[in-house]
Parts: C-alpha cells; sequence; structure tokens
C-alpha cells in the first residue's frame, strides 16, 4: 500500500468518521444527560435534512438560512417528544421509554415517507464540493466542515456543561434527578432542553450530510453507526463519542480496502469486539460503582 | 441462600396466579378451537404469531429474567430455519428429527454470543449482540450455496406418513410446540435456576457471594433462550415456505424487543400475551395499506402509554390494588421491613 | 303413504334444478361474476422500496379507471385488490396466498421487486393462477416456462447482460471493463449476467470487480482499487442513492472514465445531485420517453394522473407508474380478447396473441407466444447530455439468446 493511497484512505476515514461523530455526540449528549437513549435520534437527522429541503421548496429560501430554520425546527420537535412522550414516561422501565423514542422516530419516518416521494432529493445551493487538491490527495471541503463542526461542537459543550449554570444544571440532573431538584434546579426545563439541543444537533448533522449524499428517507440508519461508535467511546464520554466515530470511519475505511462488500463489516466487528473485551466500558467510559 | 430461596406468596398474589392460570387455560382452549373457525390465511399468520410467542418467551427469560440485553435474538430464528432447510431438504432428514436439531444448533451459536456476555455488560452487551446479529447476515448472504444468499430458499412442508401437512395440522404442531416450551420456561423461572436468574440481574456480586456461578448462569440464559428462537426458525420456515436474510435482520430485532416490553419484561405468561397482542395489532391494520407502519407505530405508542410496565404490569398492579384494600397480612410487613 | 305422482314430479324437478344450479356453480370461475373481474396484486407500499408499490398501485389505477370508463371489459368491471408485501418474500407468499385463497382472485398481477416475487412463483405455478408481473426481473419469472406465468414491462436479468455488454464492447468501444456493484439481489445479477455475456459474446473480462453494501456513504477503498486497475469505463450496478456519491468520489479521486449504471440510477436527482460530474452517464430505461418527455402520449398520461391524483407528493409519477399502467392495459386486452365466456385457460391463451401490441407510447410493445411469455426485449440508452437524460441513438443489433432456452423444447 502506497503512502498516497494510505493517506487518502485516512481522509476517507475520518470524513465518514466525523459524520458519525457528530450524531454520536447528539446521542451521547441525551444520554448523559437525561439516562435515555433516544432512538429517534436518527430520524431527527433524517427530519432535519427535510426540513432544510421542504424550506427551499416550498418558501423558497436558500441553504443557509433554510438550515437556520431546519435546525430550529428539530429542536422544537425535539423538545415536543421531550414534553409529550418521554416526560409521562420518566416512571416506567427505561426499555418502555427507548422503544417509545423508537416508535416516534418510525413515525417521522413514516410521514415523511407518505408526504416527500422523490428517492433522491437536493437542497438547491448547497455547498461547491470542487474537491481540494493536496498533491495526489483529494479531499471534499464539506467533509473538513463537519470534521471542524464536530470539534468546535465538542469544545462548546465541554465549555457549557464545566462554566454555564444550564450545563452545570444538566450534569446534576443527569447523576441524580431527586437531588437536582432540592436544590432548586428546574429538572422538566433541563430535560426538555437537552432534547431540544440533541434535536437541532442531530438535524445539523442531517444537514450537513446533505450536500455529500442528498436527502432521502434512510438517512436515519446513520444511527446504528453513531451506536456504535458511542459506545466504542465509552458511552458517557462526550470527547469518547467523538474519537469512536473517527475512529469507527478510519477502521471502515482500511477495512475495506483488504476486504470486500460484506466481508469489510466482518472485520470492522471483529476490531469492535476485540476493543469491546479490551475495554468492556469503551475506550473513555468509566466503569460504575456498583453498589453491592 | 436466603435471597435465592423461593418468597412465600400471598393471598392476593395466589388469586392473581389462579386468575392467570385460568387465562391461560382459556386461550389455549380458544386456540384449540380456533382453526375450525377461520380462513386457512388467517390460520397461518395465527400461527405465524405463535411462533413470535416462542422467540418471545426465550427472549423475556434472556433480558428480562438474567437482564443480558440482547439484539441477536433473529440470528437463531435464522440459524433454526436454515438448518432445519438444510437438513430437510438437502440431507433428506425427517422434519421431526431436524426440528430439534435445529434448536439445538441454535442454541450451541448461543452458547457463542455467551461469552462476551461474560466479560461485558449492558449497552455494550448490545453493541456486541448487534455485531452479532449483523455478522449471521453476512454469513447467510456469503454462505449461498447452503442458504440461497439474498435470493432465498424455499422450505417444503413437513409430511407425516407420506402426506404434506396443511396450514390446519401444522398449526396444531406450532400450538402443541408453543404449549410445551411455555411450560418448561414458566417452570424453570420458578426453579432456582430461575432465581438464580434474576439473581444476577439484580447485583452479580451478590449472586456470586451467595454460591451462584455467574458465568454458567449467565451461559445456560444464552443458551436458552437461543433453543427457543432455534426452534421458532424451524418451525417459521416450513410455516410460510420461503426464508431471507431479510426477515432476520434489525428491524425483526426491534419486533421481538417490543414483544417482551409490551408483555412486561422477564414474565413469560407476559411474552406469551406480548407477541400475541402485537399480532393482532400488526393484522388489524393491514388495512391501511401504505399508512399501516404509521397507525402501527402510534398502536405500539398508545400500548406503551396505557401500560408502561408491561401486560404483567397490570397483574402486578393488580395485586399491589388488592393488597392496599386488604391491608398488609402479617407475613407480608416481615417481608417488606 | 302414498305419495302423489304430481308430487313425486315436483320433487324430481326440484332435483333437476338443484342439480344443474350445482352444477353452473362448480363452472363459476375465481373471481369472475357477471359484473366483476376480481385481480389481486401485491407490492411494497411499506418499507424503503414503497416508491416502487406505490408507484405501480397509481399507475394500474389509472389503467383500471380508463378501462372501467370506458364500459369494463364485455359488460364486467376489473377491481384490482392491492396487498403489501413490504418487499419481503415471506410476507408476498402470505399476501399472494390470502388473495388466491380467501379472496378468490382471478389472476394475481405482481407489482414487486425480483426477491419478494420469487417468493411467491412455486406456489403460483403450482396453483397455475395466471400471474402478469410487471416489474420483477428474475428470470425464475418465465423460466422454466409456464402458461401461467408472463412477464411484463421489465426484462429479464441475461436480456440485461446482453445488451449492456452489446452497448459497453460496440458503441462505447470497452477493452477494459471496470464493475463496481451492491451486494444484494439486482445489481449482483446485472453485474453477472453482464460479465458471463461479455464473456460470451466477446471473450472480454472485466478487469476488476469490486463491492459495496447498501447504505455505505464512502467508496473511496473501491474506487482507489478502480483507480489502480486502470479501466476504460466504469459500470456501477445498484442503487441511486450509493451512485450519486460514487459518481462524486469517482470524479474527486481523479477518476475521468465514462459511467455506465443500473436503471435506478437513470433519474434526475442524479443530475441534481452529482452535477457536472454526471455529465455523459449512461444507463437503461424501460419505457419508451423519459419521464418529463413532452410526447403527446406521455403528457396525455400525465394530465389523466394528475387528475385522478390531485396533491400528490413531490415525485410522482414515476417510472413504476408508467410501467403498471401499460401492463394493466395489456392484461385488459388480454381479457377482452379471452371473450365473454371467462376462463383462466382462456385468459392465458388470448395474452399468447398478443403481438407487439402497446396502449401507447407510454410503453414498450409486448409479445406473448404459445412457446414463450417474455414480453418485452426492448431497453432504451440513455445519457446525461448537457444537464438532462436523452435518449442514445443506438438500437441493438444482436440477436438476443433470451428466447434460446423456449425454442430448444
Amino acid at each position: 500500500m502506497s503512502i498516497a493511497i494510505a493517506f487518502q484512505l485516512f481522509i476517507a476515514g475520518l470524513s465518514t468518521g466525523s459524520i458519525y461523530a457528530l450524531v454520536a455526540l447528539g446521542l451521547a449528549l441525551v444520554f448523559k444527560a437525561t439516562g435515555i437513549l433516544n432512538f429517534a435520534h436518527g430520524e431527527f437527522v433524517t427530519l432535519g435534512a427535510y426540513l432544510g429541503l421542504f424550506a427551499s421548496y416550498y418558501f423558497g429560501l436558500t441553504y443557509p438560512p433554510a438550515l437556520l430554520v431546519a435546525v430550529l425546527l428539530s429542536a422544537l420537535a425535539g423538545l415536543l417528544m421531550e414534553w409529550s412522550v418521554v416526560r409521562p414516561l420518566i416512571t416506567a422501565p427505561p426499555f418502555t421509554v427507548v422503544i417509545a423514542t423508537l416508535a416516534v422516530g418510525l413515525s417521522v419516518k413514516n410521514i415523511l415517507r407518505l408526504s416527500w416521494q422523490e428517492n433522491l432529493s437536493t437542497i438547491p445551493g448547497t455547498i461547491s464540493h470542487a474537491p481540494i487538491a493536496i498533491g495526489p490527495l483529494s479531499v471534499n471541503p464539506q467533509y473538513l466542515v463537519v470534521i471542524a463542526v464536530s470539534f468546535v461542537l465538542l469544545g462548546m459543550l465541554g465549555l457549557f456543561f464545566k462554566f454555564t449554570s444550564l450545563g452545570i444544571a444538566m450534569r446534576a440532573v443527569s447523576e441524580d434527578q431527586r437531588a437536582a431538584r432540592l436544590v432548586g434546579i428546574n429538572v422538566e426545563l433541563v430535560l426538555m432542553l437537552t432534547f431540544a439541543t440533541s434535536a437541532g444537533m442531530a438535524a445539523l448533522a442531517g444537514l450537513l450530510l446533505a450536500p455529500l449524499t442528498g436527502v432521502h428517507i434512510e438517512m436515519g440508519w446513520i444511527v446504528v453507526k453513531a451506536l456504535v461508535a458511542a459506545v466504542l467511546g465509552g458511552f458517557t464520554s462526550l470527547p469518547g463519542a467523538v474519537v469512536g466515530g473517527l475512529l469507527l470511519g478510519l477502521a471502515e475505511a482500511f477495512c475495506g480496502l483488504f476486504l470486500d462488500g460484506v466481508t469489510r463489516d466482518l472485520g470492522v466487528f471483529g476490531l469492535l469486539i476485540i476493543a469491546l473485551l479490551v475495554r468492556p466500558h469503551g475506550l473513555f467510559g468509566r466503569s460504575e460503582a456498583r453498589r453491592v | 441462600m436466603a435471597c435465592l430461596a423461593a418468597p412465600r406468596r400471598g393471598v392476593s398474589e395466589r388469586a392473581t396466579e389462579q386468575a392467570l392460570t385460568f387465562l391461560l387455560a382459556a386461550t389455549v382452549a380458544v386456540g384449540v378451537a380456533l382453526p375450525f373457525f377461520v380462513h386457512s390465511y388467517l390460520l397461518q399468520m395465527a400461527s405465524f404469531a405463535l411462533v413470535n410467542v416462542i422467540v418471545a418467551i426465550g427472549l423475556t427469560v434472556l433480558i428480562g429474567q438474567a437482564g443480558q440485553v440482547s439484539l441477536a435474538s433473529p440470528s437463531f430464528v435464522a440459524i433454526g430455519a436454515y438448518l432445519v432447510t438444510h437438513l430437510t431438504k438437502v440431507l433428506g432428514l425427517s422434519y421431526w428429527v431436524a426440528m430439534p436439531l435445529s434448536g439445538i444448533g441454535a442454541a450451541a451459536f448461543g452458547a457463542v454470543l455467551g461469552f462476551p456476555a461474560l466479560r461485558v455488560r449492558g449497552f455494550y452487551l448490545a453493541i456486541v449482540s448487534l455485531a452479532f446479529l449483523q455478522t449471521t447476515s453476512i454469513l447467510i448472504e456469503t454462505l449461498q450455496t447452503y442458504t440461497g444468499g439474498v435470493r432465498g430458499i424455499s422450505v417444503p412442508r413437513p409430511t407425516i406418513f407420506g402426506s404434506r401437512l396443511t396450514n390446519f395440522d401444522f398449526y396444531f404442531v406450532v400450538l402443541a410446540v408453543t404449549v410445551i416450551l411455555f411450560a418448561v420456561a414458566r417452570n424453570v423461572s420458578r426453579s432456582p435456576l430461575g432465581r438464580s436468574f434474576r439473581a444476577v440481574h439484580a447485583s452479580e456480586n451478590v449472586a456470586a457471594s451467595q454460591g451462584a456461578d455467574v458465568a454458567r448462569v449467565k451461559m445456560i440464559a444464552f443458551v436458552f433462550s437461543s433453543f427457543y428462537a432455534g426452534i421458532a426458525g424451524a418451525l417459521f420456515a416450513p410455516l410460510i415456505g420461503f426464508i431471507d436474510p431479510l426477515e432476520f435482520g434489525l428491524v425483526t430485532a426491534i419486533h421481538h424487543i417490543v414483544f417482551i416490553i409490551v408483555g412486561g419484561l422477564g414474565s413469560v405468561p407476559g411474552a406469551v400475551y406480548g407477541a400475541l397482542t402485537m399480532g393482532v395489532i400488526g393484522e388489524l391494520t393491514n388495512g391501511f395499506k401504505e399508512y399501516k407502519e404509521l397507525i402501527f407505530n402510534l398502536a405500539l405508542l398508545a400500548v406503551l402509554f396505557v401500560i408502561p410496565r408491561g401486560l404483567s404490569g397490570i397483574a402486578a398492579s393488580l395485586v399491589k390494588f388488592a393488597r392496599r384494600r386488604r391491608g398488609p397480612s402479617a407475613e407480608q410487613t416481615v417481608r417488606e421491613v | 303413504m302414498k305419495i302423489s305422482k304430481r308430487r313425486m314430479l315436483s320433487a324430481l324437478a326440484a332435483g333437476c334444478v338443484l342439480a344443474l344450479t350445482d352444477v353452473a356453480i362448480a363452472q363459476n370461475v375465481n373471481g369472475v361474476t357477471d359484473t366483476e373481474i376480481l385481480i389481486g396484486s401485491h407490492g411494497p407500499l411499506t418499507g424503503p422500496a414503497a416508491y416502487i408499490g406505490l408507484g405501480a398501485r397509481s399507475g394500474l389505477e389509472l389503467a383500471v379507471e380508463e378501462i372501467n370508463s370506458a364500459g369494463g371489459i364485455h359488460g364486467r368491471k376489473l377491481k384490482v385488490l392491492f396487498e403489501d408485501d413490504g418487499f419481503s418474500p415471506a410476507k408476498a407468499l402470505g399476501a399472494v396466498k390470502k388473495l388466491v385463497e380467501d379472496n378468490k382472485v382471478f389472476m394475481i398481477f405482481g407489482a414487486s421487486g425480483s426477491n419478494p416475487t420469487i417468493g411467491t412463483l412455486d406456489y403460483l405455478r403450482e396453483e397455475k393462477v395466471p400471474t402478469y408481473v410487471s416489474l420483477a426481473s428474475a428470470p425464475a419469472v418465465t423460466h422454466p416456462f409456464s402458461h401461467y406465468l408472463f412477464r411484463g414491462a421489465t426484462v429479464e436479468a441475461r436480456l440485461y447482460g446482453e445488451r449492456f455488454s452489446e452497448f459497453l464492447v460496440e458503441y462505447n468501444k470497452v477493452k477494459r471493463l471496470a464493475i463496481i456493484a451492491g451486494t444484494d439481489e439486482l445489481p449482483k445479477n446485472e453485474a453477472d449476467a453482464t460479465t458471463r455475456e461479455m464473456k460470451k459474446n466477446y471473450n472480454m473480462e472485466p478487469v476488476i470487480r469490486v463491492e459495496y453494501k447498501v447504505g455505505d456513504t464512502d467508496f473511496t477503498p473501491q474506487l482507489l482499487k478502480i483507480r489502480d486497475a486502470n479501466p476504460d469505463l466504469i459500470m456501477i450496478n445498484g442503487n441511486l442513492t450509493e451512485a450519486v456519491i460514487i459518481v462524486r468520489q469517482a470524479r474527486e479521486l481523479g477518476l475521468k472514465q465514462p459511467l455506465f449504471g443500473s436503471g435506478t440510477m437513470v433519474d434526475n436527482a442524479m443530475i441534481a445531485k452529482a452535477g457536472a460530474a454526471a455529465e455523459g452517464f449512461m444507463g437503461p430505461w424501460f419505457v419508451p420517453h423519459f419521464i418529463d418527455s413532452t410526447q403527446p402520449d406521455m403528457v396525455k398520461f400525465r394530465e389523466a394522473w394528475n387528475k385522478l391524483n390531485p396533491n400528490a407528493p413531490v415525485g410522482r409519477p414515476n417510472i413504476f407508474d408508467y410501467m403498471a399502467y401499460g401492463d394493466m392495459h395489456v392484461v385488459a386486452e388480454g381479457l377482452r380478447r379471452a371473450g365473454r365466456d371467462l376462463t383462466r385457460d382462456k385468459f392465458v391463451a388470448a395474452l399468447e396473441t398478443l403481438d407487439n401490441w402497446r396502449i401507447s407510447e407510454v410503453a414498450q410493445p409486448r409479445t406473448f407466444t404459445d412457446w414463450h411469455h417474455v414480453g418485452n426485449l426492448n431497453i432504451q440508452m440513455m445519457v446525461v447530455k448537457d444537464g438532462k437524460w436523452v435518449p442514445v441513438p443506438w438500437k441493438p443489433s444482436r440477436e438476443s439468446a433470451v428466447l434460446d432456452d423456449f425454442r430448444k423444447k
């Protein structure tokens, strides 16, 4: 394998990995703050992309305002979901809530599938993707945008959790809801805002993905990869989600060179299982102290 | 071994117990009478629902009782289905021999999944099981000569004394197997093994300190549930007559999980009624054609709202309600303190 | 007790009437009444392939509406029961069994993809139910020959192979072909068939073949391998979603070769998404004119379709609307030729008299004989020129060997 090919694969791996990272980040955020695995997350990615599509098709918005509108509307949708579905089920066993979020996500997908029946759609005016050439290598600038956004978001979330009162409140709620309530934190508000933020992040991921893959109903399947990435990184760690995503992308790219078609996935799974056997709580996860 | 000992049962619990036994008996009676009243197609759907019941029973023991999260149930159904197809179609074995063999084959693979489970827990185990699920799919597609690959493979109906089983006949086969497997699972749940499942679920350290071999218990749980799934697969294949990898993916895994959540995690009777309920809802919503998925998902959401703890949760709530009305008994007070 | 003669005669008469009525009832054909012909159909209305079933259903409904408002067939109206099969062979088989055994339909109109259709064929062959498959390309539909199974708009995998290889070698002068194919049924069939026919007719083999998984969003490893193999044309087999990314990434990695793809990729979205990179992209198309063609029959179809389906979502009518529409008219023609005294055998025999028949230029012509039921052997190649799909001015000159299998008998 020549150096040029290795580098090109490296770039490809980081590129797809950055998308996984961005989606995984939103997933880990909700889990960290609420303890709930939000299976509607993938469909929020799809929803965000479609809202951008509708905004441009029916209202003539160009890409930047369409993106903004879509992210805000998705955040609203996330908030709505928390208020109408997650909150009432707060006392239910965790599996029930997870399946409930899944049902919500699938319902969103079903509605989208029936209301827009193009196989593949394009949001007009998306960033031109003439590739940047660096010697024999080529990089699609959109991926650079995605990587940059992922790291910026990660940094912002880090600062947010450490220094803002809302961020600290979220951490408190994620550790112990009852105690948080006792010190006067409005737990309901925090939960709603967490879901809203996560949904907004998912929408952003979908809209950043749209110029690369187009808008289509099955975009949400990326959540499976994001889940793997988040778990690989250690589910309670936000940086872990990002690192997990990037590593997953790299594993896919390099396994893809040696293994073809479906066997490539076998290679990726093999690596994943080895990683989890070596570090059963993911790369950055902390093993919870188990109270006996 | 105090906490692994059988719990004493209070009066209200015994009453609910009797009600449940009556319900189960009534269900079996309806099951036996059904073929005389419905169309061939509905009978096939009923058989399919029973196959799902078998999967659900095994899965609720694994996830609900032993606490081992697994998304790989369709893999074992697949192994059972493809094994029975190969054994009967290619090797010419009698179905009645091939069917239990396929269950055992699936169980053996269940042990394979059990190994990582010894080290990994919770979400991480779920991801490992997901990897197992996808790997099985890949293997089905690549081992084309045995499985027919993505194209699928047709499965003949078994014969008995030379004549092919009809929908009518095969339904009774499926019903009989379901009832037997249900009884076994119920007994296991109440046996010391069942209690050790729940002990391991509650706290591995405590269970270990009480003398349970945690690794062995987990392994048994995997083998048990994959045996059930394998038998279900061995029934599914000739029932539908055609199998392909699409039937055994993540979407199916989620359906299985929904069965046991609607039924109530860990409850064997719950698994029965959870699977049957979702089957009925599925049939009822068919008329909505392209809206079926949406209506089905909304119906599922409604079910989860109304009974977040599942159908067995209703039973538990009834017990609580009855207890509150009756007031605590002496043994109750002692136990709860 | 003495029974009067009159009573005995009445009883005898009643017995005769009863016997005759029984005979009359026994001769009733499934799905045919005095006023109606019941047709069963199945296709994916839910799931990722829903666009196929939803399209086909509307297309055939438009045809049925046109036929019924013109008076029906010999005084009988057509009624279609459409079942969802979710693109699953098991569900398709269940749907077909329900339609045949419970609803007692006269025939089955197959509006599903290859995989689900294959699941139903053994049963339909055994039960001798007239089955007209509009959209599936799997060879099992017409091989081995059965008087009861017909294939309509879609051509079969072997013909893909023949036409693709001829188009690539003779028209495009390809000597070094690279193939990148998806791992599911249809792309595999296409790639296999093309490879086989290239070897057979031109003694050529692809220089490389790589695979990808549906749902992937990055094809760098595969494209790097292709780049290494230095082909003079790249064939992409699979779905539109992955294809647009492959096209973009191929150009990004410096691959300048012409591209040829599956029918799924002949879509305006390819141009919209891949932009300049799609210029020169070639692919097969199964009706004579492209979706947005201004040819009069196509315009008439769209007007009628929009009238029947106001408020249709963006993206409709799609290719499957057209294909199923053309095929339902073919079925109606067969029913018409079978006459008022309709039976299943008369219907299939009537279909076999169709020779280059079509309702309008919306469809390719259909020909059935009593020794083959491969209705359509025509593929139109399309190319992206100046940002639009236009027909390639090329017609195959090799005779197809698809019918040879049947000729031998």
